[in-house]
């Protein structure tokens, strides 16, 4: 098996086990719970598709790519400046610099160069640091290529959900599984063609962003997001 | 409705006279738009002036090629609206209807540009690109609200839309920019199903970032009283202002929304501190060599 390594490295990162930080986001799906808006596991793969295909495709794996193909600091400094600016809610920006500063920490003391490097400049500037552009700098520092760098973002982003709607009691871990499965083939056909990184990264989850914006005024909630 | 690109269709110049308050220096317009004169404007400073941009057929349609341009002088306080709900008509394949605003806003000076809401009807196909530039100390009021329409009432859907709204500083250094991009409008199930119309008011205007705050929190609290609406509010990146995200479920819904972040913005807008300055525009700065 040629690829093994590939694969195992992917493995690891992609494991929810990687200590990341992603285990305190919901991305908006606690508030639309808390508001009654997501019910049943029909409700939690609905609005997990539209993260997948209305942002993450759009948006996020847009700037993963940018950020992977960026050779010196000031082009990253200016894809997550891009990040910052395309990201209206508040709370999203501070939950995606959060998450991102936490890959960002781990892979630091894993001795990665490139994270403890990125990790400097980020200190000195509270806006840098969004996931999809830490994801993009760690993961090819790492030795990822950019296609399976991609794949590790997104299915980071469908494991993500499914195990905050598990934690918030929406759905049974045998309904996290079928969702899962049913996305795993989602992201398939978004990775087949290729991800279009010059253009203005596009975005359409108003109601998540809503829930998200709304959620950060609760005082009793479980996530950050 | 169509026309050439080489110049804006609509292009508004006010200014501010000190002792008549803004007046209209310049109102080119050519077909398919149409202007009145203008008047002064109710909810806003005592000097502001109200104009309604009238089209003649009160649609877009897929040939449209549309661009305006508004430019408010230093000081000058102006409220432009339209004269009621667009319609944006089917494209044929390989059609586009492109609508293009560019607004820009002197030193002090205050725009609110509430167009109605678009009615995107089956097949339609729309590029809408808007473009506000703000000095400092200057505030731009934008709405923007789309809402789904089937004469058919089949639930068919638009084909494309594609809309842009970038907040610059002074210079052109990007602040804050969203895009939506899509084939087709997302269809949610369940009780999440009924918001069918979409709609943003941004207060684009420098401040500091507890202004903001405030601002949004109380623009929050307002929308959460309306029934029919999912709706709160945010900063806006680089402390570039402020925005009210609005899910209805109907376009009256939607514009009970936008009229409640309206207020709360145009409150908070009349006593305003001193623009955040520097910081903010440190920071675009930054960003100008990705954009």
């Amino acid at each position: 098996m040629a690829d093994a390594a590939a694969l195992l490295l992917a493995l690891q990162f992609a494991d929810s086990a990687f200590p990341a930080g992603g285990f305190a986001f919901s991305w908006g799906l606690e508030g639309l719970v808390a508001d009654g808006l997501v019910t049943d596991a029909d409700d939690v793969a609905d609005v997990v598709a539209q993260q997948l295909t209305l942002r993450w495709q759009s948006m996020d794996r847009v700037l993963l790519v940018r950020a992977h193909a960026a050779n010196d600091a000031a082009t990253q400094v200016a894809v997550d400046r891009l990040a910052e600016a395309v990201t209206f809610s508040a709370p999203m920006r501070a939950g995606s610099r959060r998450a991102g500063r936490a890959l960002l920490g781990v892979c630091a003391r894993l001795g990665l160069p490139a994270a403890t490097a990125y990790q400097a400049l980020a200190a000195d500037d509270a806006r840098l640091g969004h996931l999809a552009v830490v994801q993009g700098i760690v993961y090819r520092a790492a030795g990822m290529t950019c296609p399976m760098a991609e794949l590790v973002s997104g299915w980071s982003l469908i494991s993500g959900f499914s195990s905050a709607a598990v934690r918030l009691g929406v759905i049974g871990h045998v309904e996290a599984l079928r969702i899962t499965t049913a996305l795993r083939a989602a992201l398939a056909d978004l990775l087949a063609a290729p991800a279009r990184p010059a253009e203005l990264p596009a975005s359409f989850t108003p109601l998540a962003d809503i829930a998200v914006m709304r959620n950060h005024r609760r005082d009793l909630r479980m996530f950050a997001t | 409705m169509s026309g050439a690109a080489t110049s804006p269709q609509l292009d508004i110049v006010f200014r501010h006279h000190p002792v008549h308050g803004t007046w209209l220096d310049r109102r080119r317009f050519r077909w398919p738009y149409a202007l009145s004169r203008a008047f002064r404007a109710e909810g806003g400073p005592a000097h502001m002036l109200m104009l309604i941009v009238q089209t003649v057929s009160g649609a877009i349609q897929a040939e449209d090629r549309l661009s305006q341009r508004i430019h408010v002088g230093a000081g000058a306080a102006a409220r432009v609206v339209t004269q009621g709900a667009t319609p944006i008509h089917r494209a044929a394949a390989g059609l586009a209807s492109r609508d293009a605003v560019t607004l820009q806003v002197e030193p002090g000076g205050m725009l609110e540009y509430l167009p109605e809401l678009r009615i995107l009807f089956p097949d339609a196909n729309l590029e809408q690109h808007m473009c506000v530039r703000i000095a400092e100390g200057a505030m731009a009021l934008l709405a923007d609200g789309f809402v789904l329409h089937d004469p058919a009432a089949e639930a068919r859907p638009f084909r494309r839309l594609e809309a842009t709204l970038t907040v610059q500083g002074p210079g052109g250094t990007m602040l804050a920019a969203e895009r939506i991009d899509l084939a087709a409008p997302p269809r949610s199930r369940g009780r999440r199903a009924p918001f069918q119309a979409h709609g943003s008011l941004v207060l684009a205007t420098c401040r500091r970032a507890v202004w903001l705050e405030a601002v949004s929190e109380d623009a929050t609290t307002a929308l959460s009283h309306h029934p029919g609406l999912y709706a709160a509010a945010s900063p806006l990146p680089n402390n570039a202002g402020v925005v009210a995200r609005i899910a209805a479920i109907d376009g009256r819904h939607l514009r009970l929304g936008l009229q409640a972040a309206c207020g709360v913005f145009r409150r908070h807008a009349r006593c305003a501190p001193p623009p955040e300055g520097d910081r903010a525009l440190d920071a675009a700065a930054a960003l100008h060599a990705v954009t």
